[in-house]
């Protein structure tokens, strides 16, 4: 090796000349040190793009000319239906793969951070490396958190963007072959028709970025911060119901039919009980009563129901009434909104502390900039 | 502005942890020293002396827990820009080329780089610019981290066992041109090592470190000169001077002494070379 006569930036140059050519400072580093993430992270974003754009376009467009050569409220053709339900699988089929790309985004995202972007380096000890440059400590845990925030963020929005546009293209044909409405709730439609996962991203990305901080050893946070992420997403598939106030019809209220009937399909059906003489709501011992009553209602032959028979026999057991808890499809945005909160609250926290612990690890800066 | 580069006063540092052991753990306990600029320190101690904890005092990468140090006249936060900085471990990024790790360099520090000096330092070992750190020896490895560290022109350079892994023929080699370049730009060198061929002909100032506590600092010559290594029968007395150590054989003994004044005429006393002044001091009873 010979030494390089063309160097650029000689020591003594004007400084705005070595600025100029400075390759990019703390944002360069953090895109050059984890290229190979960021190439993974596109190839997965493509991939599922791929799926979803698939599901839009030659899927949606097939089930379409399918549907469109069969009377579908007509008399069964079996050939007809054939095609019809074999375009429908392979769109369901689709969007259901484009789902668990968006579902996944944030356990990837939470592993790699966990394990890539702090821990590893203060394993290895290039966090000091970088610290001992001419760029202080918080300087380098911003460039830390925000450019893989980004990067992720926008990864995610656009294969929610894509989802969103499949389910509004295939969503009508479905409910006319199907004559059924898949429900909001639905672990698909809440969240990769929701903004859920969007903050879920970024409360990976600074929980992962902590974890690191505080254990300094890659495998460690690896896996903690695999549990946390998904044990934060299954927490909130089995309570999520509970982060906004539900509903409560009564069963006296109902126009007819068994007092249960929901005529929306709109409606996230919580629990149901019966009301006790004296006001309260009972759950299951008023659950129990009230499905025992139905035999009442119905009567031997299994014709309209008799809700006098019923109420009859409800107050024979000591109740008046029966209720019935629920999340109307109005409920979609607040639950929405209370659980990115949550989300976020606890990023913006792993973020706080990030900095503390920073702060309080490396000397401060005593002289004001 | 100020002719001191380090200045300690009653510095200490205790390694927490999380729970709390019998033994508290101090690597550090009140170091008072300071260290002259535009000259090469030795920092010199046993294994597990502090050595590692002074320096990343130093480089502001660890906050005293009580004391103060003040690097360049101020504090060690305050003077990132202008200090490198080389862990004994040269963490260096594996899966960066050796002109990406300079790249860095240039990135990380876009007003101080000097990318000539640091394409020097790499040119002058003989390794490929295009293969990744990962792929290196440790010799070629120490020279990406010391071109790293010279690339930013830094005043100050702390070096935390500099040459460990080297074979004496690389170690030599790249001795001299680190001299060559703090030489050349006023480079304030401290640099720690239990190495002392290492630092033989090449520091001018000694801070020795043992426990966690400083037991001899100052100018080399000064140092040496005021000590005297003697040699006389083992029963007279070396009364009235500090003996570090005395060691005897048969009826001779041979000790490492301090005089306060005129030294008994049955000795032979003669100037102790670096080495024997800092084994003296190693192998001394711990107070």
């Amino acid at each position: 090796m010979t030494t390089t006569t063309t160097s650029p930036a000689p020591p003594h140059a004007e400084d705005t000349a070595a600025r100029a050519t400075a390759p990019g400072g703390l944002t360069w580093t953090v895109f050059r040190l984890h290229r190979w993430a960021l190439w993974m992270w596109i190839a997965y974003v493509a991939v599922g793009s791929g799926l979803l754009l698939w599901a839009w376009g030659p899927a949606a467009n097939g089930l379409e000319s399918v549907a469109a050569g069969c009377d579908l409220g007509g008399p069964a053709q079996p050939y007809c239906a054939n095609g019809v339900y074999e375009a429908l699988s392979t769109y369901q089929e689709f969007m259901r793969l484009g789902f668990f790309a968006i579902l996944l985004a944030p356990l990837l995202v939470g592993a790699w951070a966990a394990a890539s972007l702090t821990a590893r380096e203060l394993e290895t000890g290039t966090a000091e490396l970088a610290w001992t440059q001419s760029v202080t400590p918080a300087r380098w845990l911003t460039a830390k958190l925000a450019l893989p925030a980004v990067v992720a963020t926008a990864g995610t929005a656009l294969l929610l963007g894509l989802y969103r546009l499949a389910h509004l293209e295939g969503a009508p044909l479905f409910t006319e072959i199907r004559q059924w409405t898949p429900s909001w709730w639905n672990e698909d439609l809440f969240t990769a028709m929701g903004v859920v996962v969007l903050p879920r991203v970024l409360c990976a990305v600074a929980v992962g970025v902590l974890l690191g901080l505080l254990l300094k050893r890659t495998l460690a946070s690896l896996g903690t911060g695999l549990v946390l992420v998904g044990g934060g997403i299954f927490a909130f598939v089995l309570g999520r119901r509970f982060l906004w106030p539900t509903e409560i019809r009564y069963g006296r209220d109902t126009p007819a039919g068994s007092p249960y009937t929901s005529t929306d399909p709109g409606e996230w059906q919580m629990s149901t009980g019966a009301v006790t003489e004296s006001g309260e709501l009972a759950g299951q011992s008023g659950e129990l009563a009230g499905y025992g009553c139905m035999e009442a209602g119905y009567g031997d032959g299994g014709g309209a129901f008799d809700s006098d028979a019923y109420y009859a026999c409800l107050e024979d057991r000591g109740f008046t009434d029966v209720w019935i808890s629920y999340h109307p499809e109005s409920h979609r945005w607040p639950l929405q909104l209370m659980e990115s909160g949550i989300w976020l609250v606890v990023a913006a926290l792993a973020v706080f502390v990030s900095y503390r612990v920073i702060r309080h690890r490396t000397a401060p800066r005593e002289r004001a900039a | 502005m100020t002719d001191i580069a380090i200045e300690a006063e009653t510095l200490g540092r205790r390694y927490s942890r999380l729970l709390p052991r019998r033994r508290v753990n101090w690597a550090l306990r009140d170091c008072s020293f300071s260290l002259p600029a535009g000259r090469v320190c030795a920092v010199v101690g046993p294994n597990g002396a502090g050595k590692s904890t002074l320096l990343s005092l130093a480089a502001g990468l660890a906050r005293p827990t009580e004391g103060t140090i003040r690097v360049l006249g101020q504090g060690p936060g305050d003077v990132r820009e202008r200090l490198a900085h080389v862990a004994q471990n040269k963490p260096l990024h594996g899966q960066l080329t050796v002109i990406d790790t300079l790249r860095l360099g240039h990135a990380l520090n876009p007003a101080r780089w000097d990318q000539a000096t640091a394409e020097r330092i790499v040119a002058q070992g003989d390794l490929d610019p295009t293969a990744t750190v990962r792929s290196l020896s440790g010799g070629q490895r120490t020279r990406v981290a010391l071109a790293l560290a010279l690339g930013k022109r830094p005043e100050l350079l702390l070096l935390d066992e500099p040459m460990a892994d080297l074979d004496p023929l690389a170690r030599h080699q790249l001795m001299g041109e680190l001299m060559a370049e703090a030489a050349e730009h006023g480079t304030t060198v401290v640099m720690s090592s239990h190495v002392i061929a290492e630092l033989e002909g090449s520091c001018d100032h000694l801070l020795l470190i043992r426990r966690g506590r400083v037991r001899l600092q100052g100018e080399l010559e000064d140092v040496l000169a005021s000590h005297t290594l003697v040699t006389g029968p083992a029963d007279a007395s070396l009364d009235g001077h500090t003996v570090i150590e005395s060691r005897t054989t048969g009826r001779q003994i041979t000790a490492l002494v301090r005089p306060a004044g005129p030294l008994p005429e049955a000795h032979e006393a003669s100037t102790p070379t670096l080495e024997e002044l800092v084994l003296s001091y190693l192998r001394e009873p711990a107070a």
